[in-house]
Protein backbone atom coordinates (compact mmCIF):
# COMPACT_ATOMS: atom_id res chain seq x y z
CA UNK A 1 0.00 0.00 0.00
CA UNK A 2 1.07 3.39 -1.00
CA UNK A 3 1.98 6.24 2.08
CA UNK A 4 -0.62 8.63 -0.20
CA UNK A 5 -3.07 5.75 0.42
CA UNK A 6 -3.55 6.93 3.62
CA UNK A 7 -3.98 10.23 5.60
CA UNK A 8 -3.12 11.24 9.52
CA UNK A 9 -5.92 13.30 11.07
CA UNK A 10 -5.72 15.54 14.26
CA UNK A 11 -7.73 18.21 16.33
CA UNK A 12 -6.42 21.30 16.73
CA UNK A 13 -6.48 23.59 19.72
CA UNK A 14 -9.55 25.88 18.02
CA UNK A 15 -11.18 22.51 16.82
CA UNK A 16 -10.80 22.53 13.41
CA UNK A 17 -8.83 19.52 11.88
CA UNK A 18 -5.91 19.09 9.95
CA UNK A 19 -5.32 15.74 7.84
CA UNK A 20 -1.76 15.16 6.62
CA UNK A 21 -1.38 13.94 3.21
CA UNK A 22 2.00 11.26 3.43
CA UNK A 23 3.94 11.37 0.00
CA UNK A 24 5.21 8.87 -1.74
CA UNK A 25 8.80 9.96 -2.78
CA UNK A 26 9.98 9.23 0.95
CA UNK A 27 12.54 7.27 2.30
CA UNK A 28 10.48 7.48 5.50
CA UNK A 29 8.12 4.84 6.36
CA UNK A 30 3.83 6.11 7.51
CA UNK A 31 5.05 5.47 11.48
CA UNK A 32 8.10 7.54 10.97
CA UNK A 33 6.31 10.12 8.71
CA UNK A 34 3.58 10.67 11.35
CA UNK A 35 5.50 11.01 14.68
CA UNK A 36 7.46 14.05 12.96
CA UNK A 37 4.84 15.57 10.67
CA UNK A 38 1.59 15.17 13.19
CA UNK A 39 2.11 17.32 16.58
CA UNK A 40 3.05 15.43 19.85
CA UNK A 41 0.56 15.09 22.50
CA UNK A 42 -2.26 15.17 20.28
CA UNK A 43 -4.61 12.34 19.67
CA UNK A 44 -4.04 11.53 15.31
CA UNK A 45 -5.93 9.07 13.76
CA UNK A 46 -4.58 6.63 10.74
CA UNK A 47 -7.24 6.59 8.09
CA UNK A 48 -7.86 5.39 4.63
CA UNK A 49 -7.84 8.56 2.45
CA UNK A 50 -11.10 7.00 0.83
CA UNK A 51 -12.65 8.58 4.38
CA UNK A 52 -12.22 11.89 3.62
CA UNK A 53 -15.04 13.45 2.36
CA UNK A 54 -14.90 14.49 -1.07
CA UNK A 55 -17.27 17.50 -0.84
CA UNK A 56 -14.89 20.47 0.63
CA UNK A 57 -17.59 23.28 0.69
CA UNK A 58 -17.76 22.85 3.88
CA UNK A 59 -13.94 21.89 5.24
CA UNK A 60 -13.36 24.66 7.87
CA UNK A 61 -16.40 23.02 9.62
CA UNK A 62 -15.32 19.61 9.78
CA UNK A 63 -14.84 17.83 12.64
CA UNK A 64 -13.62 13.76 12.86
CA UNK A 65 -14.36 10.84 15.69
CA UNK A 66 -14.00 7.67 15.80
CA UNK B 1 28.91 4.68 -3.41
CA UNK B 2 31.73 6.55 -5.00
CA UNK B 3 32.47 10.44 -4.65
CA UNK B 4 33.37 12.82 -6.81
CA UNK B 5 35.73 15.75 -5.14
CA UNK B 6 36.30 18.55 -7.55
CA UNK B 7 36.81 22.35 -6.74
CA UNK B 8 35.22 23.67 -10.54
CA UNK B 9 33.06 21.96 -13.05
CA UNK B 10 33.63 23.98 -16.84
CA UNK B 11 31.32 22.59 -19.75
CA UNK B 12 33.74 20.85 -22.62
CA UNK B 13 35.11 24.55 -24.17
CA UNK B 14 36.72 25.20 -20.55
CA UNK B 15 33.68 28.22 -20.11
CA UNK B 16 30.47 28.01 -18.10
CA UNK B 17 32.39 27.56 -14.69
CA UNK B 18 30.75 26.57 -11.26
CA UNK B 19 32.20 25.72 -8.02
CA UNK B 20 30.80 22.86 -5.84
CA UNK B 21 29.34 25.71 -3.89
CA UNK B 22 27.68 27.61 -6.29
CA UNK B 23 25.68 24.19 -7.44
CA UNK B 24 24.75 23.73 -3.44
CA UNK B 25 23.40 27.06 -3.41
CA UNK B 26 21.98 27.10 -6.22
CA UNK B 27 19.72 23.57 -6.65
CA UNK B 28 16.93 23.40 -5.46
CA UNK B 29 16.24 21.64 -1.77
CA UNK B 30 12.89 20.90 -1.51
CA UNK B 31 9.79 20.87 -4.46
CA UNK B 32 6.25 19.38 -4.47
CA UNK B 33 3.57 19.45 -6.81
CA UNK B 34 0.29 18.81 -5.38
CA UNK B 35 -3.62 19.25 -5.63
CA UNK B 36 -4.93 21.24 -2.69
CA UNK B 37 -8.74 21.93 -3.74
CA UNK B 38 -10.51 18.99 -5.50
CA UNK B 39 -11.77 15.86 -3.05
CA UNK B 40 -8.68 14.78 -0.56
CA UNK B 41 -5.25 16.42 -1.06
CA UNK B 42 -3.41 14.62 -3.13
CA UNK B 43 0.47 14.92 -3.51
CA UNK B 44 1.18 14.06 -7.40
CA UNK B 45 4.95 14.34 -6.90
CA UNK B 46 7.74 15.85 -4.55
CA UNK B 47 11.37 15.51 -3.47
CA UNK B 48 12.84 15.73 0.02
CA UNK B 49 9.04 16.16 1.14
CA UNK B 50 7.11 14.08 3.48
CA UNK B 51 4.05 14.88 3.97
CA UNK B 52 1.65 18.32 3.10
CA UNK B 53 -0.71 18.70 5.48
CA UNK B 54 -4.24 20.89 5.01
CA UNK B 55 -5.10 22.76 7.47
CA UNK B 56 -7.96 24.41 6.31
CA UNK B 57 -9.20 25.53 3.30
CA UNK B 58 -6.27 26.79 0.84
CA UNK B 59 -4.03 26.55 4.24
CA UNK B 60 -1.58 24.46 3.59
CA UNK B 61 2.11 23.14 5.61
CA UNK B 62 4.59 21.83 3.37
CA UNK B 63 6.70 18.87 5.77
CA UNK B 64 10.36 18.58 4.55
CA UNK B 65 12.37 15.30 4.97
CA UNK B 66 15.30 17.11 5.57
CA UNK B 67 16.58 20.02 7.23
CA UNK B 68 16.91 23.28 6.12
CA UNK B 69 19.89 25.34 8.15
CA UNK B 70 17.60 27.87 8.98
CA UNK B 71 14.01 29.33 8.05
CA UNK B 72 15.70 31.97 5.68
CA UNK B 73 14.43 29.94 2.65
CA UNK B 74 13.23 31.11 -0.68
CA UNK B 75 9.79 29.78 -1.64
CA UNK B 76 8.37 29.79 -4.84
CA UNK B 77 5.18 29.08 -6.26
CA UNK B 78 3.03 28.62 -9.17
CA UNK B 79 -1.06 27.57 -8.53
CA UNK B 80 -3.99 27.73 -10.27
CA UNK B 81 -7.43 27.32 -9.47
CA UNK B 82 -9.61 25.61 -11.82
CA UNK B 83 -12.73 27.04 -13.23
CA UNK B 84 -14.36 24.22 -14.35
CA UNK B 85 -12.99 24.70 -17.64
CA UNK B 86 -12.86 28.02 -17.75
CA UNK B 87 -10.22 30.31 -17.47
CA UNK B 88 -8.25 29.50 -14.05
CA UNK B 89 -8.89 32.26 -11.80
CA UNK B 90 -5.80 34.24 -10.97
CA UNK B 91 -4.79 32.66 -7.25
CA UNK B 92 -2.24 34.47 -4.64
CA UNK B 93 -0.23 32.70 -2.01
CA UNK B 94 1.14 33.83 0.69
CA UNK B 95 4.13 32.75 3.13
CA UNK B 96 5.18 34.63 5.93
CA UNK B 97 8.65 33.95 6.98
CA UNK B 98 7.78 33.59 10.43
CA UNK B 99 5.78 30.71 9.84
CA UNK B 100 8.63 29.03 8.11
CA UNK B 101 10.54 26.52 9.94
CA UNK B 102 13.42 24.28 9.33
CA UNK B 103 11.69 21.47 8.30
CA UNK B 104 8.13 23.31 7.38
CA UNK B 105 6.78 25.86 5.40
CA UNK B 106 2.96 27.13 5.79
CA UNK B 107 1.50 28.62 2.65
CA UNK B 108 -2.15 30.65 2.10
CA UNK B 109 -3.92 30.55 -1.43
CA UNK B 110 -6.54 32.92 -2.47
CA UNK B 111 -8.31 34.75 -4.77
CA UNK B 112 -8.15 38.93 -4.86
CA UNK B 113 -7.08 41.11 -2.27
CA UNK B 114 -7.26 38.97 0.81
CA UNK B 115 -6.41 42.17 3.33
CA UNK B 116 -8.21 41.95 6.49
CA UNK B 117 -8.31 45.92 6.06
CA UNK B 118 -11.24 45.36 3.17
CA UNK B 119 -10.18 42.94 0.84
CA UNK B 120 -12.37 41.72 -1.69
CA UNK B 121 -10.70 38.36 -1.76
CA UNK B 122 -11.34 34.92 -0.22
CA UNK B 123 -9.17 32.26 1.00
CA UNK B 124 -9.60 29.20 -1.24
CA UNK B 125 -8.05 25.84 -1.74
CA UNK B 126 -6.11 25.44 -4.91
CA UNK B 127 -6.24 22.87 -7.91
CA UNK B 128 -2.52 22.49 -8.56
CA UNK B 129 -0.06 23.96 -6.90
CA UNK B 130 3.99 23.59 -7.30
CA UNK B 131 6.17 25.24 -4.39
CA UNK B 132 10.12 25.34 -4.42
CA UNK B 133 12.25 25.64 -1.74
CA UNK B 134 15.66 27.17 -2.29
CA UNK B 135 18.33 27.60 0.26
CA UNK B 136 21.07 26.07 2.99
CA UNK B 137 20.88 23.27 3.94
Amino acid sequence: MANSDSRFIYTNDDGSISIVCPADNTDLTLDQIKDKDCPSGKTVYTVNKSAIPTDRSFRDAWTYSE
Amino acid sequence: MSTLKVNTIQDASGGNASTAAELNSGRCKVWVNFNGGSSTLTVFDSYNVSSVTDNSTGVYTINFSITMANNDFALVTNQRLDTSGGAPSIVHTGNEHDDNTTTTAKIVCGTGNQNAAGGSGNIADVTSVAVAIFGDV
